[in-house]
């Protein structure tokens, strides 16, 4: 809207916008495209580490023979507000779809503020203009703060809650990117190169997550992540171990049930002595039917007969792809027959054990993982890796 | 001179009498003593371990009783019968694991420990505030000295009772204990000697030197060591 009162409607959809009900402009990983009088003109840009659009330029040469020419020029104070009185270079129509962390400025009637998708930022002021609406998941900050009042270090892709990013790809490899912020997000990248969202979930003050449930189906990817209820209390797990648990279960196509991993401030909850900053952890068995019903074979071959072995086998190798190098259940002896006097000659015995599993004491009523190396690459990324092509980036 | 004498013999037949008397009340007491020590020699505290697994799998029958006879826990096929309401024993402990307030009770590990002490036939335990008795002839149930928890289970050590080089409190503490996993090795005294599991370990991998140290187990009589049981 202009300030005679005229309405100009824009569409968008994705990266594709219609204004006055013709196509206007799209953009690339390169720049963009914008209706110049009746043709299409293609533009580069340079952008910095915040996504901030700094130079686009043209070609304004020819293909043989080019030349590129600035466009336009933009400079940021910290917190989005426009450098004026030097290179305010604008040559031709503004491109205000793309700013500012690459975002668009709404300038009608004097607004001046971008918009985010899920909220409009004023640079003038460096606050939202509305409230958080993940406000009760960061309490310690103001619903109206802007990442976490630095700018430089943070970028907020659409003004919701700030992330981690674990992008799991199909051939066990984690990428990371590392942000020390309150919340991990989850995508999974299939041998096809389709990308699952798969969820994104808060971290504590120690860094940890409390294992959600995840039930996520989508073409010829599942992940199925339950834990026992009751345990709340001792089921919080690290970032990365919760990416390579949903690679386990993406990856064989079972479900991971936890029964316990670590308190909430990363010790070791009875009545296990290993189980530190949400690393090894307790599984329930693959029981028979995807079952995850508790089992326990002690001194029970009728009991492991429960265990679906194929499942497991197929759960362990996966869980051992994404990185429990160790996995442990106890090996069941049954006497099968005796030599002579059963009492004094030779006992005749078959071990049973669960597929991917090492023999421990004590340990007929769950699945023990340990040994958690995991091929994890962390970036010290600004730019989310979810706007990345998951082909970009070397892993 | 003849009635004097017979008075003398009735005194002392009498006084000869209260003597047996007194001889076997003496008796009896020494024998109560006797039995008393003989008892309070079989007196001892441990640990009892109830098989939960092997009662929820094979579906037994388990209870422990106050001083009245009543149950105040029954453990019945897969069934606990606790505080007038009966829950799955595993698969509904979260309903009710809070309020059995023992040493450790993890039905889904088939864990249930309690603090108490063999006497004669019977074991005193405690659970919460209520005082209970179990038959030693019960099924379902073992009984460990302090001794055989600790050197069985897995020794949980902590700041406030780290790894000493000698078992001693001014011996040098181990730096970076706490990145390790302990079995038991020896008791000697209030000290346990205990060294790096192999096969339950916190890291990437299990240390390839050997960790080895004492911590201390006991301290005026009492367990002061946490034990847990699984890796």
């Amino acid at each position: 809207m202009n300030d005679n009162g005229s309405v100009t409607e824009t569409l968008y959809a994705g990266n594709f916008m219609y204004r006055g009900g013709s196509f206007d402009f799209y953009f690339h990983p390169e720049g963009y495209v914008a209706k110049e009088n009746s043709n299409y003109k293609y533009y580069y840009q340079y952008k910095d580490h915040l996504g901030n659009i700094r130079v686009s330029y043209d070609n304004s040469g020819s293909v043989s023979s080019p030349k590129a020419s600035i466009v336009e020029e933009h400079n940021y104070y910290p917190f989005g507000l426009e450098h004026k009185g030097y290179n305010n270079v604008v040559n031709g129509t503004k491109n205000k779809y793309q700013m500012y962390n690459g975002k668009e400025l709404n300038e009608e009637l004097g607004y001046n503020v971008y918009d985010y998708q899920a909220r409009h930022y004023d640079p003038a002021i460096g606050r939202w203009l509305q409230l958080d609406p993940l406000a009760e998941d960061m309490t310690r900050f103001s619903p109206y703060n802007f990442a976490f009042g630095n700018p430089i270090y943070y970028i907020d892709p659409d003004g919701m809650a700030p992330f981690d990013n674990y992008t799991i790809y199909s051939d066990g490899s984690i990428l990371r990117q590392k942000t020390d912020d309150a919340t991990d997000s989850f995508t999974y990248v299939d041998s096809g190169g389709s990308s699952h969202d798969i969820g994104t979930y808060d971290k504590n003050s120690s860094g940890l997550i409390q294992v959600p449930t995840i039930d996520y189906d989508s073409g010829s990817t599942s992940v199925t992540i339950n834990t026992k209820p009751g345990n709340e209390d001792r089921q919080y797990i690290s970032g990365s171990a919760l990416a390579s648990m949903i690679g386990a279960s993406a990856d064989s196509g079972q479900e991971i049930y936890v029964v316990s991993i670590s308190e909430s401030d990363g010790k070791s909850p009875s009545p296990s002595t290993s189980h530190v900053n949400g690393k090894n952890a307790d599984l329930r068995y693959a029981g028979e039917g995807g079952a995850r019903t508790p089992i326990n074979y002690r001194n029970s071959k009728t009991n492991f007969d429960k265990i679906d072995l194929k499942a497991s086998s197929s759960m362990n190798a996966s869980l051992n792809k994404f990185g429990y190098k160790d996995i442990r259940s106890s090996t069941l002896t049954v006497n099968t027959d005796c030599i002579d006097d059963c009492g004094n000659g030779v006992t005749i015995s078959e071990k049973y054990s669960v597929p991917g599993t090492n023999h421990l004491k004590n340990h007929y009523d769950h699945e023990h993982l340990q040994g958690y190396r995991p091929n994890v690459t962390t970036r010290e990324l600004q730019k989310p890796v979810s706007t990345l092509s998951p082909y970009s980036i070397s892993h | 001179m003849s009635k004097i004498l017979l008075k003398l013999l009735i005194l002392i037949a009498l006084v000869s009498c209260k003597n047996n008397e007194g001889e076997i009340e003496n008796t009896n007491e020494l024998a109560n003593k006797s039995n008393k020590q003989q008892i309070l020699s079989q007196e001892k505290e441990g640990y009892i371990f109830v098989n939960i697994n092997k009662l929820y799998q094979e579906g037994g029958k388990f209870a422990i009783s106050d001083d009245n006879g009543d149950y105040l826990i029954l453990f019945n096929k897969k069934k606990v019968f606790f505080n007038s309401y009966s829950y799955d024993i595993v698969e509904e402990e979260q309903k009710y694991r809070d309020a059995i307030k023992v040493e450790t009770y993890y039905p889904e590990y088939g864990l249930f420990i309690m603090k108490g002490l063999k006497l004669g036939n019977k074991y005193r335990v405690e659970i919460g505030k209520e005082k209970g008795t179990i038959e030693t002839g019960a099924n379902f149930v073992k009984f460990k000295t302090p001794e055989e928890y600790v050197l069985e289970g897995y020794p949980s050590l902590s700041k406030t009772n780290p790894l000493h080089i000698l078992p001693n409190e001014n011996s040098d503490i181990i730096e970076g204990f706490e990145n390790y996993t302990y079995v038991s090795v020896e008791i000697h005294g209030d000290w346990l000697k205990v060294k790096d599991d192999k096969d339950c370990y916190i890291g990437e991998e299990p240390s390839e030197k050997d960790i080895l140290g004492w911590v201390r187990w006991k301290k005026n009589g009492e367990v002061i060591l946490e034990v847990r049981q699984v890796c």
